[in-house]
């Protein structure tokens, strides 16, 4: 694997691993205010 | 979750996995950068992305400091979008940055330099993320108007990180598009410009929405509580104010 395709791979990665932790910042977010209201 | 919530989700991953696919298969490779190019697929929905939901923020912001003495609901609802959106808007320009140096590292042989683009985008990056502390760490109505303020100020660099490459001719390459005369690129890279600019934004609705609902249940019932131990007390108040007579 060259160095392009290796920072492809990356950036790629790295879109995906910082939109699954906010993802779940909002998945938690939700379950907590669904508590809230009850 | 309602449908219409998964109608639009499935939408959207069906969007992204072709956008996937024709970034990475069916569109040529960049004749001078190679396959390192492909990053400008999810680089460019990135800023059109963080673009967008810091415009909303800016417009949230406006109606809840025009509404907040007058329609309690509304500037309830506006200020839960403006939460909702920054936070997107965040991450949609750490994603910009993220990927951006990654490309430079690549393409330039460095990870970051101090450029017009680059530096005002951290800024820009870093002012947003200090409202969110803000909103974070702070409480009562008064916070809320703060936040509103600063999303104004904040919303003033938008332009500039816009323009800077327009203004300042650094290292950041010239605009690609609306740029000088014969920018942009071939015309048979454009579909993977459009799936994953649809996908992309579509996907920030997505969360930003889910966010939003999250946001506006947590204060609303915040609001109820406080009122309910108003009511109380004053009932309480009345009570022993009356046995003392």
């Amino acid at each position: 694997m060259d160095m392009g395709h290796r920072h492809l791979v990356l950036a790629y990665a790295a879109t995906i691993l910082i939109h699954v932790v906010y993802v779940t910042f909002v998945a938690v977010k939700w379950r907590a205010s669904k508590r809230a209201v009850v | 979750m309602k449908l219409w919530r998964w109608l639009w989700l499935a939408v959207t991953l069906a969007v992204l996995a072709e956008g996937f696919r024709v970034a990475l298969f069916q569109v040529p490779m960049d004749a001078a950068q190679g396959d390192v190019q492909r990053i400008f697929y999810y680089h460019i929905p990135s800023w059109v992305g963080m673009g967008i939901f810091f415009a909303i923020n800016l417009g949230c912001s406006l109606v809840y400091l025009a509404v907040r003495n007058g329609k309690p609901v509304l500037a309830l609802k506006a200020d839960a979008l403006a939460v909702a959106s920054a936070e997107i808007g965040v991450v949609y320009c750490l994603i910009g940055l993220v990927t951006g140096s990654l490309w430079g590292r690549a393409v330039w042989g460095i990870w970051w330099t101090w450029d017009a683009r680059l530096t005002s985008t951290l800024v820009l990056w870093l002012i947003y993320v200090a409202y969110l502390l803000l909103r974070r760490f702070g409480a009562g109505p008064q916070m809320r108007t703060l936040a509103a303020v600063m999303a104004i100020f904040g919303y003033l660099d938008v332009p500039l990180v816009y323009f800077s490459t327009r203004w300042w001719r650094t290292q950041h390459p010239a605009p690609v598009f609306g740029g000088a005369p014969g920018s942009g690129i071939d015309p048979s890279m454009m579909p993977a410009v459009w799936w994953n600019l649809a996908g992309w934004v579509m996907w920030g609705i997505f969360v930003a929405s889910m966010r939003y609902v999250a946001e506006y249940r947590t204060q609303k019932a915040e609001q109820d509580e406080a009122l309910r131990l108003l009511d109380a007390e004053q009932e309480l108040s009345g009570v022993s104010g009356g046995a003392g007579r």
